[in-house]
């Protein structure tokens, strides 16, 4: 089994040899990915079933989204029912231990949510694309969901953006080579990016693990309230770096080989509000869950049962968004908990910026929002609320509390 | 009325200002609030006054209240 992680010696090679792929305009471009994609899903197979499995995972949704492309409603059953598999793949015990289902086909598959995410898009924007006579084809599909510089993390692409872009030189004469302020630009983003994992991030995890091993051993619940936080702080600015500096890798990766992937950061802990973080941090997965979670479910809320109760339809439907977020984070009920904190924070932020625009009024409001002193404690709050929220990401805090 | 001044009443109420004037070239960035949030309250006071329902992806490819307007006349013409 190989690993096609951003530390193995396999996705460095890859990117050395990206420029090869460079084909821009050339027929040839879809068939070098087709194969590059698939031998990857292919060497990352920890075992013949697993691959069938995975290939099953990627080809079903495409049938799908062929045959009921017309039928509305069946469709979101379809989406329901893969949304459950992938619960299953995922081993979800909440659900299926409880239900005493035992996994028999439940591989740990590499992107698993991130294939999910592509392909409910695809599904889903299926009979619009065709109308605009959108390529749809089987290949372009599996380049799509399959594609090896965005397979384990993201940033998640849409399909029509992919597409566009893919095929962007079409037309244009031969291949396009990049300018040597550009090829130089990108690989001092990929270089970057390997010291903001390797080096940046590895400090601050080093340390926050260290804070961590320590809670409990303090004298005193201040001290271990203190220990706590500091160590929540390092925590966060690995997370910031870690992912990141991955994104830099991904994304000067691809443009290397003339692709151009979605940014996924933008300061994020320059937020002046958890509202505005999720609109900062893992950008495009704030998007995904913002058109296939929150806007059904808004839309649905104020036109049938919280008809005209808008703050109320918002609000709900942030939450329930949010939840959803934190839940598909991970497995266990650490995450559970860090989607209810987050959800709780934007409903707060939420309700909090509706309340001031009706007590200040309008004029009164900007003038409090573009206020220096306002912007620096809103900032320092939002930061502090979500360093404590992301704890839950990737440690073990349910069980200090619950001994 | 036409679409226009219909949508431009929808737009007053749903911002909450009397103030707003649409033309075929204002975007998000011209409309104070104009955000995912309201996007979606827009459209669904949009569907009530016209009578229609848009899905997702009609709404979310918008680019401007031009490209509204005439998503709006081409459902009403094929109800």
């Amino acid at each position: 089994m190989i690993d096609i992680s951003t530390k193995s010696l396999f996705f460095v090679i890859l990117i050395i040899f990206a420029p090869f792929l460079l084909r821009n305009g050339s027929k040839w471009r879809k068939y070098i990915f087709l194969i590059l994609n698939s031998l990857i899903i292919i060497l990352t197979a920890s075992s013949v079933t697993q691959f069938i499995v995975t290939v099953l995972w990627i080809l079903i949704p495409f049938g799908v989204a062929r045959i009921f492309g017309r039928a509305g409603k069946c469709k979101s059953l379809i989406i329901v029912l893969l949304v459950f598999v992938y619960a299953y793949l995922a081993k979800y015990d909440l659900i299926f231990s409880t239900l005493h289902i035992n996994y028999i086909f439940a591989f740990r598959i590499l992107g698993l949510s991130y294939f999910l995410f592509r392909e409910i898009d695809y599904i889903v924007q299926y009979d619009y694309l065709k109308e605009q006579n959108h390529r749809l084809g089987l290949i372009d599909y599996i380049n799509y969901v399959t594609n090896f510089y965005t397979l384990m993390a993201g940033p998640i692409l849409r399909y029509k953006e992919f597409t566009d872009d893919f095929y962007k030189y079409d037309g244009s004469e031969g291949m396009i080579p990049l300018s040597k302020d550009e090829l130089l630009k990108q690989l001092d983003r990929v270089v970057n990016g390997y010291f903001k994992v390797y080096v940046i991030s590895a400090v601050f995890n080093y340390y926050a693990k260290y804070w961590y091993d320590g809670l409990g051993g303090h004298s005193g619940l201040l001290k271990e309230v203190l220990a706590f936080v500091i160590f929540a702080y390092l925590n966060c600015w690995f997370i910031y770096f870690n992912f990141s500096g991955y994104c830099d890798i991904v994304i000067g990766a691809a443009a290397l080989s003339g692709m151009t992937i979605h940014e996924n950061f933008n300061k994020p802990y320059m937020s002046k509000s958890v509202v505005e973080f999720w609109n900062r941090h893992h950008i495009t997965l704030s998007e995904w869950i913002r058109d296939y979670i929150f806007t059904p479910l808004y839309k649905w809320f104020l036109s049938v049962p919280f008809k005209k109760k808008i703050l109320f339809s918002q609000v709900l439907a942030l939450f329930i968004t949010f939840l959803a977020a934190g839940i598909w984070h991970g497995t266990t009920l650490d995450y559970l908990m860090y989607g209810i904190f987050q959800g709780l924070g934007i409903v707060v932020a939420t309700l909090w910026k509706s309340k001031r625009k009706k007590w200040l009024g309008k004029a009164r409001n900007k003038k409090y929002e573009n206020s220096m002193v306002v912007i620096t404690i809103t900032r320092i709050v939002t930061w502090m609320y979500i360093s404590l929220t992301f704890s839950f990401t990737g440690y073990e805090i349910v069980k200090l509390f619950v001994k | 009325m036409d679409t226009k001044e219909r949508l431009q009443e929808v737009f007053r109420d749903v911002f909450d200002d009397e103030e707003i004037v649409i033309d075929g070239n204002t975007t998000a960035a011209d409309i104070d609030g104009w955000d995912s949030l309201t996007h979606v309250q827009l459209v669904v006071a949009v569907e009530d006054e016209f009578g229609l329902k848009f899905s997702m992806v009609e709404t979310n490819s918008l680019h401007n209240v031009g490209e509204f307007i005439a998503l709006i006349d081409k459902k009403l013409k094929e109800a």
